[in-house]
């Protein structure tokens, strides 16, 4: 959901209001696809960290106590998997299938109501289909992905996907990762049916 | 002149690869999965594993891990918080 909310808002902000600066915003939205997943969440390791710059500021401004610590919570993990999966959703700036619907900017004054009725219907609606299919895009990976907990987060916050990593790699319990990864599995195809059956296939990919 | 019905199985030549690279990555991954989780409860890595279709293993799963699988275990952290 946080992925969605801001993702729409930055789709929105490079779409339509970045102006000649819309391609390079982009670049720098999806730069990050071109390094390694690891990598840039060992990177939040570093900005996280109790001696990092981000953790100092907090404790200066008392929103943190003095010995209060970001990393290896779900904060971290949460800012993590966001961090990861945003450029999915800012990639909807890429197309905007809806921009005629857009709210045609008429000289004069309007009232607020209007306003906000044209841009609910007009740029907001245009940007929809892309944030959606993103939104959608991005369920799949972030579902399985136990990379962000097992770095980021403590150990005891465990996500399904570093249940089935253990159990695969540390028990050997192959019987409950296998029945745990199909459950997943089956749970995540009835998501995308749901998602098929509302918005049709030409949007999912 | 073409002869008719020469090149009528180029379509199914042309999805080969596309259909090989579907078997290798997908099939064959799902069924080695698929037949994990019905191992029988008395197998480990030492004795080894047979599909014993103990489909009990679904329900075992789900028992013990429904935390992780149906609520977000980190939301459910920061409400505890």
């Amino acid at each position: 959901l946080i992925c969605l909310v801001i993702g729409y808002v930055l789709a929105y902000a490079i779409a339509f209001k970045a102006g000649r600066w819309r391609n390079l915003l982009l670049v720098l939205v999806i730069a990050p696809f071109f390094t390694s997943f690891l990598l840039r969440t060992l990177s939040w390791k570093l900005i996280l960290s109790d001696h990092g710059f981000v953790v100092s500021t907090l404790q200066n401004l008392h929103i943190l106590g003095s010995d209060g610590r970001l990393l290896n919570t779900w904060f971290a993990v949460i800012a993590g998997i966001v961090y990861n999966f945003l450029p999915f959703h800012g990639a909807a700036a890429l197309r905007q299938p809806g921009e005629d619907r857009r709210s045609p900017r008429r000289g004069g004054r309007r009232s607020v109501r209007l306003a906000v009725q044209g841009f609910l219907q007009g740029d907001l609606a245009a940007l929809a289909p892309g944030c959606r299919r993103r939104h959608a895009a991005h369920l799949h990976p972030a579902a399985g992905d136990y990379i962000n907990a097992q770095l980021l987060g403590s150990p005891g916050g465990r996500m399904v996907g570093n249940v089935i990593q253990s159990l695969f790699t540390s028990t050997g319990d192959y019987a409950s990762a296998g029945a745990l990864s199909m459950i997943l599995m089956i749970m995540i195809i009835g998501l995308v049916l749901v998602y098929i059956r509302k918005s049709g296939t030409e949007e999912l990919v | 002149m073409a002869r008719p019905g020469k090149g009528r199985h180029t379509a199914y030549w042309l999805l080969a690869p596309g259909a090989i690279w579907l078997a290798l990555f997908f099939v064959i991954p799902f069924y080695s999965l698929l037949s994990a989780s019905l191992f029988g409860p008395n197998g480990s890595v030492l004795t080894g594993y047979k599909v014993t279709y103990h489909f009990g293993n679904y329900g075992s799963a789900i028992r013990d891990y429904h935390s992780e699988l149906f609520r977000a275990p980190l939301v459910r952290r920061a409400w505890r918080h």
